[in-house]
């Protein structure tokens, strides 16, 4: 029963369409997912209100109840939890990390976007967690792009995330019809990649609680 | 019947319904909470705000270390204020 965090203190990074694609993809594969929109401008929320509240399901939560929401919301049979944060918010993001399993930080393969995750990789070390740079928007092949991108991330001390999530329109179109991807174009490359992500997600947690168990 | 609708903390419904073709990428806020109708919490009453500006760094860092001493950030300010009243020969207040 993985918890999410997604978070970065830069805004306009991808949090809340990685957000929603990734429960999406959860509830495709039969898990009940749960998104919980720290965000005050509620966008993950306005997505959920214009799908009619169909799963998967979005509730909004101030930073001090984001713990017992999680306990709650497993209680109540989620199995995939993600939390959405607000840039610039550090009581949600570190409230976030704290709770989560795993971190994601979506992150545009520019230099200006990745000089600002420094704040966000310091953050998650002070909690020890799990993280991942995800490289969102980025445009879909530029190889030299993304081996630069993942040699800084690494020079900061943390790992990024082999499946990239490029840049497509259908993104907009999704979000702007109150859906995900996976529901708008099947069969289309934005579907895939963000399947990919999620399974490798699953994957990830699965053997991050193994490690944990065998210690 | 959602099955997490009872745990959000707003209830929902009525926040935008579906998005008029051709407006649809138009990300509306939705409405705040109205601040005139929220009373003034107990905790605030007859206290004064002190605010001021720091580097992204210093405010997680004050918010860390308020969570890792299970403090609130008021707390922790506090704590600090007092403290520099004392560097500086000054009486501490006691927040």
């Amino acid at each position: 029963m993985p918890t999410i965090a997604i978070v970065s203190q830069k805004g306009g990074s991808g949090k809340t369409t990685l957000t929603v694609n990734l429960a999406a993809a959860a509830e495709a594969v039969g898990q009940i997912a749960l998104i919980i929109d720290t965000d005050p401008q509620a966008t993950a929320s306005q997505w959920g209100s214009w799908r009619n509240d169909r799963a998967p399901e979005v509730i909004d939560s101030a930073p001090p109840r984001i713990q017992h929401k999680v306990d709650q919301a497993k209680a109540q049979g989620a199995t995939f939890i993600i939390i959405d944060t607000p840039p610039h918010a550090d009581s949600a993001a570190s409230r976030a990390v704290e709770i989560a399993d795993l971190v994601l930080i979506p992150c545009r393969p520019s230099a200006f976007d990745l000089a600002a995750i420094q704040t966000t990789v310091s953050l998650i070390r002070l909690f020890d967690k799990p993280a991942f740079v995800v490289f969102t928007a980025g445009p879909p092949n530029a190889p030299k792009i993304y081996q630069d991108a993942i040699d800084l991330v690494r020079g900061f001390g943390i790992e990024a995330c082999p499946h990239l999530l490029p840049d497509r329109a259908v993104y907009r179109h999704a979000s702007a019809a109150g859906a995900s991807v996976l529901e708008f174009e099947p069969t289309g490359k934005a579907a895939a990649e963000i399947d990919a992500l999620h399974m490798w997600i699953t994957a990830h947690v699965d053997m991050s609680n193994v490690a944990h168990e065998e210690v | 019947m959602s099955r997490f609708s009872n745990l959000a903390d707003r209830p929902k419904g009525g926040t935008g319904g579906i998005p008029v073709e051709g407006t649809g990428n138009v990300r509306q806020p939705l409405a705040a909470p109205s601040e005139a109708a929220t009373p003034t919490p107990p905790s605030r009453i007859g206290r004064k705000a002190i605010a001021a500006y720091f580097s992204p760094e210093m405010s997680l860092a004050m918010h860390v270390c308020a969570r890792k001493h299970d403090l609130s950030l008021q707390a922790l300010m506090a704590e600090a204020f007092d403290d520099i009243l004392r560097k500086y020969g000054e009486s501490p207040i006691g927040g």
